[in-house]
């Protein structure tokens, strides 16, 4: 099971994007708030990286074998959230055990990778509907407990996760099409039976800015934007964004530090981190491509879809795309969970990369 | 199949990224310019010009509190870090040494000599130990550091504040001599800074100054008050409350200076003014103003005109002296009140030093006597008693009762003042000796009730909104037994009133009847002298008299001063009318001293209560000088 394995196989490309991607959180959490929360970053990435290589050592198999227990425990401390979690600005997300705080949502989202495409491997039969309703269960149920603590965007996550997950499994179009009709249908009932006041107020002034006033929850979207705009094409240089210095913008260097990078850096160089994302996301999907076993092909596929989301949603937020969700930027936002749960994702994806072979034999086989 | 969904996958990916790249380029590169220009007005800072608080004036236009520039010395804050942090490593013993090249070969010059020397320069200017100026920068810089540390371990990240941008004051009240010295040597202080502040003064020093009140800075609780967008907020969720005049400034400062005594308290939101706004553009690494873009400079405040005649408060003052009480001056005609003298009082000028010393006087200073001491009136209100036994018809002006010196009621004897007894006496002579025999037993005729129903019609124990703050309502109880009716006719027992409602009362029988308000306002003028306010009072209600009792009551308080208890005083010539009072205490040997009255007496064009508290002697003895010396130099 604790089978070493040679770095032949490591993906140093990859390797080196996320590495570029560390470093800039660092130098941008600094900018953005102060010494003190960059040098906490660097723990955290001590952190990640850390956890990175212990799950490396260990076979992406014998952790899909036991995903379902881990999704169990995983749904019951979304349970437990509810019930006895830390509230932080009027959410419910932490967990405290000890001096740690856990969140479980953050869990969830590679939890329901693994058992997910878990369960597409297992089903010999996806060509009918029915065998679709299992993993839609599988996905609702934790995102509607997440959806309560409230917490959309990480809710939000679990949807393009599963839709790829599935698409790439081989479920016909059809279906998917079904599903997301049926999705649309229920919106209104969402709407007004799910969805809090705030997150009501922030739809709409993301889909009718003029309406809301500018210091309400305008201001957020607005503010921005203005930062980023007066970034301009070459920016106005690390550490002196008249926005971000001057604390105009809230929360910037958590969701909004693509804002401050935009307008420090400028349009150019975004323009190069965005490709950066770009090529990242490209050898991840390249890796499910060319991994022979379909049940790392699916974890690969819900991971990416899970950065890919993480990376658009985040960005099409800051610069007024999108309402506003609480939402990180993969590797580069400040906070403990979201770079923690992003090197558990990506050490999978070496890990699907590093351990590529066939499915010759039953699972068993290789324990 | 499976390679063509990953197309489609990725082409969806990059689809999605593209937006955003196109969305990215239109809001950067299309309208950077525009969003760059929003970025760079939220650089403007705005900027709070002081105004000047109101004048106070007496009646005839003399000052009674005014605001002054006065000149204060501001050096930039990082002028002051520097010397701070030299001093705190102690290399310098003495400035003119270190700038001895024998002796600072080892510092680095451009530290530690161009940045202390403005001390130096400073303290030779102003002519104080250049000790002075140092110990004042450390102590400046360490209040910014601490405020500054609270701030940062609030907001976990380093933060620049305000404090540490804007000049800081080191010498106050720089008279101008040296100002001028300073305007020639300017060029060679950079970051320091004459600045004029207002001031207030008080050019009558301890002159009625309960009445004028004086100003502070504003506490934690006004603070509290004021938080004026937490006020808007609330006032549009409950707006019944009603919303006191003294906060109904639309901005102020944080140490703006607010009333918080007398007028300067009652009228401050008139008196405040409205401050200006300077709009200045900040630079972002220094926080310092490159350029004024607007100016909207303040708005003095309103002008506050007083009934009180400075000359005769003076008067009033003096002749009241070192001895406990108050006088009040008023005119009845139309309830101006002329004179409100008050001891012991402070220096509005000093109060800040003598604060502490004053608040343990066990005196109570701060006491306004006229409006907040509670007395009882003693034989003063004896007068109610005669009115109302005579407008209820209980006795006429021929019912005569014996007096033998006591009376006997139940099982206790009450006394009069005269142990012998005055004999078989009418209403007037028993005003006239201030017979407690005669007024018992009025009192028992006209019980307790209708005792209180005239008293109040009086308006005592009753605030009379003079227009001073923390006026005191006094009491009069309600009459239970034969023995409290028989204490309360002749104004003992647990009656208690203000020297102001004595006042009133004396001036509606000066009046005849006429009710009068007193006040103390006169009028209210903005900066230009146009009138605001003008608080004149018309009399137009009288309680109900017949003028046949009137004449007795009027008469009688007259020969209460040719020949009766305040015969003594020497006030006949005055023509004046009035009536002594003498209240015991519960101590022995210490009576309050009553004497009210109004002059002259034919025709009153002032009424007057002079009562002295916690005295030796009796009304007419010791009250009765105070008001023959005012009622002297008033000239009637």
């Amino acid at each position: 099971m604790y089978r070493l394995v040679g770095l032949r196989n490591f993906d140093w490309l990859i390797f080196l994007v996320v590495c570029l991607f560390l470093s800039t959180s660092f130098f941008f959490v600094w900018s953005a708030s102060s010494e003190s929360f960059a040098f906490k970053q660097i723990i955290w990435i001590g952190v990640g990286v850390t956890v990175f290589f212990v799950l490396l050592m260990v076979d992406y198999y014998s952790i899909g074998k036991i995903s379902y227990i881990l999704y169990l425990i995983v749904l019951f401390c979304l349970f437990l959230v509810l019930l006895f979690g830390k509230t932080v600005y009027g959410a419910q997300r932490w967990l405290m055990v000890g001096p740690i705080s856990i969140q479980p949502s953050e869990m969830m989202k590679i939890t329901l990778v693994l058992v997910l495409s878990r369960c597409f491997v297992d089903k010999k039969s996806i060509a009918g509907f029915s065998g679709i309703i299992f993993p839609l269960a599988l996905t609702l149920l934790p995102m509607t407990l997440i959806m309560k603590q409230p917490d959309l965007g990480t809710s939000l996550i679990l949807i393009p996760v599963f839709f790829s997950i599935m698409f790439i499994a081989g479920v016909k179009t059809r279906y998917m099409f079904t599903i997301i009709a049926f999705t649309l249908s229920t919106i209104p009932f969402f709407w007004y039976f799910v969805l809090h006041a705030y997150q009501k107020t922030r739809v709409v002034s993301f889909l009718w800015p003029d309406t809301v006033s500018n210091w309400g929850s305008g201001y957020h979207r607005i503010q921005s934007l203005i930062t980023i705009g007066s970034g301009g094409s070459l920016g106005s240089g690390w550490g002196k964004g008249v926005q971000s210095q001057l604390n105009f913008l809230p929360q910037g260097h958590t969701d909004f530090i693509f804002s401050v990078i935009a307008e420090e850096w400028g349009f150019y160089r975004v323009s190069v981190l965005l490709c950066l994302y770009m090529v990242f996301l490209a050898c991840c999907i390249g890796i499910a491509l060319n991994t022979r076993d379909p049940y790392g092909r699916l974890i690969v596929t819900g991971f990416t879809a899970m950065f890919a989301a993480q990376i658009l949603i985040n960005i099409a937020m800051t610069i007024g795309l999108a309402p506003i969700t609480g939402m990180p930027l993969p590797f580069i936002s400040y906070g403990g969970s979201s770079m923690i749960s992003s090197f558990i994702a990506l050490s999978f994806i070496f890990n699907v990369r590093m351990r590529n072979r066939v499915a010759l034999a039953k699972d068993g086989f290789y324990g | 199949m499976q390679k063509n969904r990953f197309k489609i996958l990725f082409g969806t990916i990059s689809v999605l990224f593209f937006v955003i790249f196109c969305k990215l380029f239109y809001i950067q590169m299309i309208q950077g310019g525009k969003y760059s220009g929003i970025s760079n007005k939220k650089r403007i800072r705005t900027v709070d010009i002081d105004t000047l608080r109101g004048t106070i004036y007496d009646r005839n236009g003399s000052v009674l509190a005014v605001d002054k520039h006065s000149f204060e010395l501001t050096v930039m804050y990082e002028k002051l870090f520097d010397t701070h942090s030299c001093f705190k490593q102690n290399i310098l013993p003495r400035v003119s040494e270190v700038k001895n090249p024998a002796l600072n070969r080892g510092l680095c010059k451009e530290c530690h000599i161009d940045k202390a020397t403005w001390v130096e320069k400073v303290a030779g200017l102003l002519d104080i130990p250049y000790i002075d100026v140092f110990n004042k920068a450390t102590e400046i810089v360490k209040n910014v550091e601490n405020i500054k540390h609270a701030v940062e371990k609030r907001n976990e990240r380093k933060i620049r504040i305000k404090e540490e941008t804007v000049p800081h004051s080191i010498a106050s009240n720089v008279p101008w001599e040296k100002v001028a010295k300073f305007e020639v040597e300017m060029l060679n202080l950079p970051g320091i800074q004459i600045e004029t502040n207002p001031v207030r003064l008080y050019p009558q020093g301890d002159m009625s100054s309960h009445i004028i009140g004086y100003v502070g800075k504003m506490g934690e609780k006004e603070m509290q008050n004021y938080n004026f967008k937490k006020k808007w907020f609330d006032s549009l969720k409950n707006s019944d409350e009603s919303e006191s005049e003294f906060f109904t400034q639309k901005a102020v400062s944080m140490d703006a200076l607010i009333g918080k005594n007398g007028i300067e308290k009652i009228y401050n939101s008139r008196l405040m003014g409205i401050p200006g706004e300077r709009f200045e553009e900040v630079t972002l690494d220094t926080m310092r103003a490159d350029k004024l873009i607007l100016e909207r400079p303040s708005i003095p405040g309103n002008n506050i005109f007083l009934t009180i005649d400075t000359r005769i408060q003076g008067i009033a003052e003096k002749a009241l002296g070192k001895r406990k009480g108050s006088v009040i001056v008023m005119d009845p005609r139309n309830g101006e009140i002329i004179a409100m003298a008050s001891f012991p009082r402070y220096n509005l000028n000093t109060l800040n030093r003598d604060f502490a010393a004053l608040s343990k006087n066990r005196l109570k200073p701060f006491l306004n006597r006229p409006i907040q001491s509670v007395l009882p009136p003693g034989s003063t209100f004896k007068i109610i008693t005669a009115i109302a036994a005579l407008e209820e018809n209980k006795i006429d002006e021929n019912t005569h009762f014996p007096c033998y010196g006591s009376l006997k009621v139940g099982n206790i004897r009450f006394r009069c003042n005269i142990g012998n007894g005055h004999g078989l006496l009418n209403i007037e002579e028993a005003m006239q000796y201030s017979c407690n025999v005669f007024f018992f037993q009025t009192a028992i005729i006209l019980g307790g009730t209708l005792l209180k129903k005239w008293a109040e019609n009086f308006g005592l124990g009753d605030t009379t909104d003079v227009g001073l703050i923390y006026e005191k309502k006094g009491n009069f109880p309600e009459s239970r037994s034969i023995s409290q009716t028989i204490n309360l006719s002749i104004g003992q027992g647990a009656m208690l009133v203000t020297p102001i409602q004595i006042a009133r009362m004396i001036a509606t029988i000066a009046n005849g009847g006429w009710y009068t308000k007193p006040h103390i306002l006169q009028k209210i003028s903005d900066y230009k002298g146009n009138i605001l306010v003008n608080n004149k009072y018309e009399l137009t209600e009288k309680i109900n008299i017949s003028e046949k009792n009137m004449n007795i009551i009027k008469s009688s308080l007259r020969k209460v001063v040719t020949d009766g208890t305040a015969k003594k005083a020497d006030l006949e010539e005055l023509q004046v009318a009035g009536k002594t009072g003498t209240t015991q205490t519960a101590r022995e040997n210490e009576n309050h001293a009553w004497f009210i009255g109004y002059a002259p007496f034919e025709n009153p064009k002032y009424c007057f209560v002079v009562v002295v508290e916690h005295t030796e002697g009796h009304g007419g003895a010791v009250a009765g000088p105070i008001a023959r010396e005012i009622l002297t130099q008033i000239g009637i």
